[in-house]
């Protein structure tokens, strides 16, 4: 194909405006992390844009040692490892019997409407919180993982991935003996797999960036998730009041209010960022296949 | 025979009923149960008494909503976000899809993917902290304004400016993301169409206007008719994080006054009784735009 002098004019800004959008994307975090390895003075004076100036890493050591956020982060992990675990066992279970026809499963409009009305109808704030805190349920990591527990999309996306699937498949290996579990874990899980990471993924960042429940049903600052405990230390302007014994006056020069923010915010972003570049293909895999389906 | 088959069935299908009560008993604690909990809108409702020993009001709680000049202004606030929102956010996404779509280096293209859907994985606290930062009076953009001579804005504390924060900083988080869909539609477009427009002498132009947009279009009709079940859905997380008391007049949005009025000012019934208003109107119109989508595209979700 020939390209004419026009196209080629505008390739070359096409390319360059998607490298500003994407430089304008990625430039809010750099920033922040860039300030919080920065000396108080230069954040203070405004001077710090992509790098770090006068790098020093006291931000994160007084996060270390004078916040309950590396505590956080591993109420966070735990929320959701054993979340995602819940989320995709409740998805597998429910998807299998919901993937027979109506003959094979009586009853299964029925279901499936009992399934998809959650989906719109919502009791509201209210209910919910009386419910959590009557069943003994504050302050406790189930409070964030079962109401959530059954992801009803991922639930219908499932169970369409299941009725693809070529049913001489399950018919064979039930004729020959095999019961319904046995289907489900040694046929259907292993050909899905991609499937079922995909959605492991959104579960497991949605946990990760779940941070209102634990707002509401944690009390206790040292069981909160992390994005929780950000929220909360937002709110507070002078954290660094009362800490002073433990530092030099250098090394209290260095520090400051904003920089501390900066640094607790990128601290709590850090696994995403690492993770997110290995990830991302499944995501976006997943959206599409979940858009394109039928 | 009829019958063995019969027995056969149900004594090997008995389990699938049986997989199926961990989650319906999940639904039914904490999705169904709590429903019954919509009665208090009704009610002048006392935690002391309980759902049946409170005083029932009708729809006092509901008239209150919208008699007070909160009531009307909260809904008006959370409309024109929630509306902006899809209409530019929708806009940018396509915008966005169709510059990236004329890429032909693939590795470029992905690198630019990669960058741009990640605000999207990016909690609310998150954004919204980086935002208050980089919008506060001595944060960069303020910086970069003064560089060209602009006096100072008030991004997050001026009520005519915060909407405008709101929407934009949500096009910036989600942009990238919603520009997938449509992606996926210009990556299944025909390429004999082009060929074909090519050897009939259509320009660049003509080739977008009359081969690429025509082609999005489907997934653009459905975009926007299901994002009708979403006008009344602001962003609350957002709100949440990022208002204060200065921008109540524009920024406050029914999911926040109703968290407000519940859990800061304890007004349990009134708080349920606009929560359900906004659910009741959500409902209607998540249904309505289904069914316009089923009636007018082949989209299907179940």
């Amino acid at each position: 194909m020939h390209a004419t002098k026009g196209e080629k004019v505008f390739q070359g800004i096409n390319y360059g405006l998607l490298a500003v959008v994407s430089l304008i994307c990625l430039f809010p975090m750099i920033h922040i992390i860039a300030l919080s390895f920065s000396h108080s003075a230069y954040v203070a004076a405004n001077m710090v844009t992509f790098w770090p100036v006068k790098p020093h890493i006291l931000n994160y050591k007084f996060i270390f040692e004078h916040t309950s956020m590396v505590t956080n982060m591993m109420m966070s992990i735990q929320r959701v490892l054993v979340g995602t675990a819940v989320n995709i066992f409740l998805v597998l279970i429910t998807a299998y019997p919901l993937s027979y026809d109506g003959t094979e499963l009586k009853g299964r409009n029925t279901l499936m409407w009992i399934l998809v009305v959650p989906m719109f109808l919502h009791a509201g704030l209210i209910p919910n919180y009386i419910l959590i805190s009557r069943l003994g349920l504050m302050d406790s990591l189930w409070a964030l993982i079962l109401p959530g527990a059954v992801t009803i999309w991922n639930i219908i996306m499932m169970q369409n991935f299941f009725r693809s699937m070529p049913r001489e498949l399950h018919e064979a290996a039930l004729i020959d003996g095999a019961g319904h579990l046995t289907v489900l874990f040694r046929i259907l899980v292993p050909l899905n797999l991609a499937a079922i990471a995909t959605l492991s993924l959104f579960c497991a960042v949605n946990h990760w960036n779940a941070w209102f429940d634990g707002m509401i049903y944690i009390r206790h600052p040292q069981k909160m998730p992390v994005q929780t405990a950000l929220r909360s230390l937002m709110k507070v302007t002078a954290h660094i009041v009362g800490q002073e014994r433990f530092y030099t006056p250098e090394e209290l020069a260095m520090l400051s209010d904003r920089s501390l923010t900066c640094a607790k915010i990128a601290f709590t972003t850090l696994p995403i960022l690492v993770i997110y570049p290995f990830v991302q293909r499944f995501f976006v895999k997943g959206v599409i296949i979940g858009a394109v389906k039928g | 025979m009829e019958i063995r088959k019969t027995r056969w069935n149900l004594k090997k299908n008995g389990i699938l009923y049986v997989m199926l009560i961990p989650a319906f008993a999940l639904l039914a604690i904490f999705s169904y149960y709590p429903l019954y909990g919509l009665v208090i809108a009704f009610q002048n409702f006392m935690p002391g008494k309980g759902f049946w020993g409170s005083q029932w009001v009708g729809l006092r709680n509901f008239r209150m909503f919208f008699m007070m000049p909160d009531g009307l202004q909260v809904v008006r606030n959370t409309f024109v976000i929630a509306v902006s929102k899809i209409i530019f956010g929708n806009l940018t996404s396509i915008v966005f899809a169709l510059l990236l779509n004329e890429v032909r280096v693939l590795r470029y293209k992905r690198m630019v993917q990669t960058l741009v859907y990640l605000p999207h994985f990016l909690s609310w606290v998150v954004v919204g902290g980086v935002f208050i930062d980089l919008l506060g009076s001595r944060g960069i953009v303020n910086l970069i304004l003064s560089l060209f001579g602009a006096k100072p804005v008030a991004f997050l504390g001026n009520a005519s400016i915060f909407p405008v924060t709101i929407v934009v900083t949500d096009i910036w988080k989600g942009f990238g993301w919603g520009a997938i869909i449509y992606l996926a539609a210009l990556s299944n477009v025909d390429v004999q169409l082009y060929e074909a427009a090519i050897i009939d002498g259509a320009n660049k132009w003509q080739q977008v206007f009359y081969i690429t947009i025509p082609a999005l279009l489907p997934t653009i009709a459905v975009v926007y008719t299901l994002a009708l079940g979403n006008v009344l859905n602001a962003g609350f997380e957002q709100v949440l994080m990022l208002y204060n008391p200065v921008v109540y007049s524009t920024g406050d949005i029914i999911d926040t006054y109703t968290y407000r009025a519940g859990l800061e000012q304890f007004r349990y019934s009134y708080s349920a009784a606009v929560g359900m208003f906004k659910s009741v109107v959500a409902g209607a119109l998540i249904i309505l735009s289904y069914r316009l989508v089923y009636r007018y595209s082949d989209y299907r979700i179940f």
